[in-house]
């Protein structure tokens, strides 16, 4: 992990130097009303999202095939309900897109695409159960933007939103799969998939939109220009 | 089909063919955060049926200009506000800030959809879809034209690009770039536009590509006599065509003092850099003209290609422009480049015992080498140029050179002094950071090779991992930012630079670890004239430090510039296009027939339409979690088994393509048998492990209901073409298509991303990072994937609404999505699955609502 540390630390003073040759977004006249942003999707808002939808899927994917080859299993028996702890790795996608795009369903739109493209590419759960799964997740992610109307992007709602991802991920699997399990069991599952929501789909979704906007890839976003305007 | 239907059909559009007049009336646009306009105060109008050539200091707005005309700025007003002066601006939500207005015919851009077709410089970038046909047909669809109609128009501008009856469901993947750029063109032609847009549509093409793309282009003004307006470096394909060049300056509000941007500025050093006097305040992706204050983009001159190539008072070489031969004066010629510093001997021999040969050498990226029993040496000093038309293995070759490609037969082998102390000879078996140290390999694609946050780092990455001291790697650093005149930018993000400085950037950083062996792919792709020197004065300069140079390249001025040694690679029973010392003869390029590829084992489920096949396995599957039991379970396993060998599935293939289920199920059931719930007789307690009769039953129901829950939701559902699921998203479940088609744009980037990954693992390892365990190496480079495909991603929001896409009109389906009968009575069957086991189930008095008793 030391490339993310260092290439966090060296970030920081590039935005710095980016905030110092940076600019003022008014134009010389007068000066523009705050306006409330739009919440109408553009093209590239659904480009953004599609493709972040698209790249979770490749390592959606990844996660399930390791997953797959009896580490989920393993960690379940040695340490009953504790498998939750990976769950995250599945939930990233609806909170990274709704940071990014801030448009309403981009959350429930990035992590069903990315159930999908998982789907078709063929895994353990395929099919249906990855397709309602991902629905419940994305949609789940997004309530926490619900909430708060679309207009509050900060790492507590981040959180609560990789929260939320965690408890739908632990719903749907204790319905399909856990009906047999005892409830200390059940219990524990739930906690461990909402801290691994918290900890992967909410505090490191944040870090890395925040590391993703320095690149300047997301200037054509409201939370792209957040980023390089302030340090 | 028939003639007169076509006839039909295009009367029934409401598009136009005639030429269009286009207009800028006080026109300017300022990209989000950035201090300056990139044009302001323009007006320029453009005569129907005229053919324009757009000139102008890279940086002063070229691409903005043809963005603009084509409608794609300044879309989705959020704000408006009226200056004291009275002018007018607007903020969009992509942040940017326009002034005045661009209209065609009259009507403002905005509104005349389909009127304006746009062509940009990356083929890659325009190729929206999977397969070729649909990308040709998407501009069409946007504009709502009748079914029958676009399949005409399809083949029609097909045709005018020279792509008749090439197979419309062919992959996008293996077409050439020539091939990739007829086709975006072909795409913005179905569209029947009355403007032509054309940004630079041959820079990242091979000579070949050049001539295809510039005769399809001719034909279709000829037959068309659309309006065109082309940017264009290099002049000379396109000078017959041309009827009226634009030369565009900058100009301060309060004086009339004209300047033509970079002109007078750049290019006064023997190196090619910009002069000390030169102001540079912006950074980004073309930005490196001098600007300050309030200035107006105006035209400077204006006339027949005569009369401005003609006028001795503009500087060409200071706007980046190639003067086209019949205009060229002495000194606009490139001839070999020669400084003072410069070593004694030949740059194409170079001197003393070669560093680096391969002997009976074969290379391939799969198991079949596209060339064999290659015997080259490359001496120290000495420049080579590996040279061939596209896709002919130039970057194969050099891969496998600099020790990032597995050779398939024979080896690449160092000499003793470059090898030095490293793990032997063969620079493929090298550790990452000896390899670093030794053989530096400059991508095409600079974003590929950036692996830190910011530019001083980035230079410092490779003497630091090969073993340098912090403080040593810090000088060398700055020198070498001195040097490509980088210093001013030590702390900014490597990927906010310029196109120019991005590319100098990585040169810097791979001569930083001090190589022996410094290769660079396609160094001059896509560049302007004024770049060029100095990429040129660079690779020049690096001769006196001994280093050997071997340059992938089809730029012929550059190996004249160099004096190069040319190594040529030329298809078997092609002929060569170079005056070569040496060649390689390599297999041909492929041109293959494909075979569509079934969407299921069962050509019964192959048949089915896939939103049917998705609800079936839904259906099948879902109702089996209502009751526990092992007779549920086993029953609708037995019935599954037993339907699928119906359609033509045997059970052994069944289990194949459904293997992760019978790993995931064993591991499920023994969970619940340790961990389940308790009941009857206990057999073993430990901790919280109880293993009873109940949870034995309850793991034996578990395992079994995986399995039935699992087969058909796979079987249903793997396979489907992810094109055909769209359409049936669209027309059968009626979801929005701009999700749906934005969607599958975006899985199109899938392929696109995979060749990104292989290229960061083998520019990861050419600059000494790939030694790191592969968890470690995993979320850096995960990371420089994300920003490379958002990157991508808003490039293709830009060829997708250059198609029109993303309005809120009606959008016509060039391909049908049907159901019938046979999906209906398809849905029933898969559902009489799971109710024939519940009842079974019920029957015997198994039935157990959620595992419940």
């Amino acid at each position: 992990m030391s490339n993310n540390s260092s290439n966090a630390s060296n970030a920081s003073v590039a935005t710095a130097t980016t905030a110092a040759n940076s600019v003022t977004l008014q134009p010389e006249a007068t000066p523009v009303a705050a306006v409330r942003p739009s919440l109408k999707w553009r093209v590239v808002d659904i480009a953004v999202a599609s493709v972040i939808g698209v790249a979770s899927a490749l390592i959606f994917w990844l996660v399930s095939l390791i997953y797959s080859l009896g580490v989920g299993d393993l960690i379940g028996l040695v340490m009953p309900g504790f498998q939750g702890i990976y769950n995250g790795l599945w939930l990233f996608a609806g909170p990274l897109a709704a940071v990014i795009v801030r448009k309403p369903g981009a959350a429930t739109y990035a992590e069903l695409l990315g159930g999908v493209i998982e789907s078709l590419m063929g895994n353990q759960w395929t099919g249906m159960d990855t397709f309602s799964t991902s629905l419940m997740q994305g949609a789940f992610a997004e309530l926490a933007f619900l909430i708060v109307l679309y207009r509050v992007w900060n790492v507590p709602i981040t959180m609560l939103s990789g929260a939320f991802a965690g408890v739908a991920v632990w719903l749907h699997d204790i319905f399909m799969r856990g009906q047999a399990f005892t409830g200390q069991y059940i219990t524990i599952y739930l906690v461990t998939s909402v801290i691994s929501g918290i900890v992967f789909a909410g505090i490191v979704v944040w870090y890395l939109y925040r590391a993703i906007a320095r690149t300047g890839a997301l200037d054509k976003f409201a939370s792209g220009r957040e980023v390089r305007a302030t340090a | 089909m028939k003639s007169s239907e076509h006839d039909n059909s295009s009367t029934m559009t409401a598009v136009s063919t005639q030429p269009a007049r286009l207009e800028f009336h006080d026109w300017g646009y300022r990209h989000a955060s950035r201090r300056h306009f990139a044009v302001r105060g323009l007006n320029l109008s453009i005569e129907p049926g005229q053919r324009v050539l757009l000139l102008g200091a890279s940086g002063i707005g070229k691409s903005t200009i043809l963005e603009g005309a084509a409608g794609l700025l300044g879309g989705d007003i959020e704000s408006m506000n009226t200056a004291a002066n009275g002018t007018t601006s607007t903020i969009d939500a992509d942040g940017g800030l326009t002034e005045g207005s661009v209209t065609v015919d009259g009507t403002p851009v905005s509104q005349a959809r389909g009127r304006v077709g746009l062509v940009l410089q990356d083929p890659d970038a325009q190729a929206i879809f999977e397969r070729l046909g649909d990308n040709v047909a998407f501009g069409p669809e946007n504009l709502n034209v009748p079914r029958e109609a676009i399949w005409q128009r399809v083949r029609d501008s097909l045709d005018a690009v020279g792509m008749h009856g090439i197979q419309l469901d062919r992959s996008t993947m293996h077409l050439s770039g020539g091939q990739m750029q007829r086709l975006a063109l072909a795409g913005a032609l179905a569209m029947q536009p009355g403007v032509l847009l054309l940004d630079e549509p041959t820079a990242n093409l091979d000579p070949d590509g050049v001539d295809q793309i510039v005769g399809a282009v001719r034909n279709v003004l000829d037959s068309t006599h659309a309006t065109m307006m082309l940017v264009e470096h290099r002049a000379e394909p396109w000078i017959d065509m041309i009827d009226r060049v634009v030369v565009l300056g900058l100009q301060d509000s309060q004086s009339a003092g004209r300047t033509g941007g970079a002109g007078e500025t750049a290019e006064s050093g023997e190196q090619g850099e910009p002069s000390s006097g030169t102001v540079i305040t912006q950074q980004g992706d073309e930005a490196e003209v001098g600007r300050h204050g309030d200035q107006r983009t105006v035209i400077i001159a204006d006339g027949t290609p005569d009369e401005i190539f003609s006028d001795r008072t503009i500087d060409f070489a200071g706007l980046g422009i190639w003067l086209p031969k019949r205009y060229q004066r002495p000194e606009d010629a490139i001839t070999r480049i020669h400084t003072d510093s410069e070593p004694e001997y030949d740059p194409a021999t170079g001197t003393g015992e070669p560093i680096l040969t391969t002997s009976g050498l074969g290379i391939g990226h799969s198991e079949d080498a596209i060339a064999s029993d290659i015997n080259l040496a490359f001496k120290p000093g000495q420049i080579t140029a590996l040279v061939g038309a596209n896709g002919a293995g130039k970057s194969t070759l050099s891969l496998t050179l600099a020790g990032l490609l597995k050779p398939l037969e024979g080896s690449v082998n160092a000499s003793r002094e470059l090898a030095g102390n490293a793990h032997g000879t063969q620079p493929i078996n090298w550790k990452s950071t000896e390899l670093a140290s030794r053989i530096s390999y400059v991508f095409q694609n600079p974003e590929h090779q950036f692996a830190r946050g910011s530019v001083i780092d980035e230079v410092m990455l490779g003497p630091l991992r090969t073993g340098i001291a912090p403080d040593e790697a810090r000088r060398r650093a700055h020198d070498l930012l001195e040097r490509f005149n980088l210093s001013r930018y030590e702390n900014v993000n490597p990927y906010t630079l310029s196109g120019g400085e991005k590319r100098r950037l990585t040169v810097a950083a791979a001569l930083a670890a001090a190589p022996r062996v410094l290769i660079l792919d396609e160094p001059t792709f896509g560049q302007d004239r004024r770049t060029w020197m100095q990429i040129v004065h660079l690779i020049h300069g690096l001769r006196g430090d001994g280093v050997s140079i071997v340059v992938v390249t089809h730029d012929h001025e550059l190996v004249t510039a160099l004096g190069a040694r040319v190594i040529e690679l030329i298809p078997q029973g092609g002929r060569g296009q170079w005056d070569d010392e040496q060649t390689i003869r390599v297999s041909p390029v492929n041109e293959r027939h494909e075979q569509p590829r079934a969407s299921s084992r069962s050509s019964v489920i192959a048949s089915i339409n896939p939103a049917y096949r998705l609800f079936g396995a839904l259906l099948a599957s879902l109702p089996l979690i209502f009751s526990l039991d092992w007779v549920s379970a086993c029953t609708a396993l037995i019935v599954e088994f037993l339907a699928l060998a119906c359609l033509g599935l045997k059970p052994l293939r069944v289990v194949k393509s459904t293997w992760p289920v019978f790993i995931g199920a064993p591991g499920s059931a023994l969970a619940v048998l340790l961990y389940g719930k308790q009941g009857g007789a206990v057999w073993w307690h430990w901790g919280m492990i109880t293993v009873s009769e109940r949870s034995a039953w309850l793991a034996l129901a578990t395992g079994l209901r995986i399995l039935a829950v699992g087969i058909p939701a796979i079987i249903l559902v793997l396979g489907i073409d992810a094109t055909d699921l769209a359409d049936a998203f669209s027309q059968i479940l009626h979801l929005p298509d701009r999700f749906v088609y934005g969607g599958l744009a975006g899985m199109r980037l899938f392929s696109v991303l995979r060749d990104d990954w292989a290229a960061l693992t083998a520019s990861r390892r050419s600059r000494g990072l790939g030694d790191d365990n592969a968890f470690k190496a995993f979320f850096p480079q995960a990371f420089a994937l994300l920003v490379l495909s958002i990157r991508r991603s808003t490039t293709l929001a830009t060829a997708m609404e250059a198609r029109g896409f993303g309005g809120d009109g009606p959008r016509s389906h060039a391909r049908v999505s049907t159901s019938g009968t046979r999906d209906r009575v398809f849905l029933v069957c898969c559902f009489a699955v799971p109710m024939i086991a519940l009842a079974v189930s019920v029957w015997f008095g198994a039935f157990s609502f959620f595992g419940g008793k």
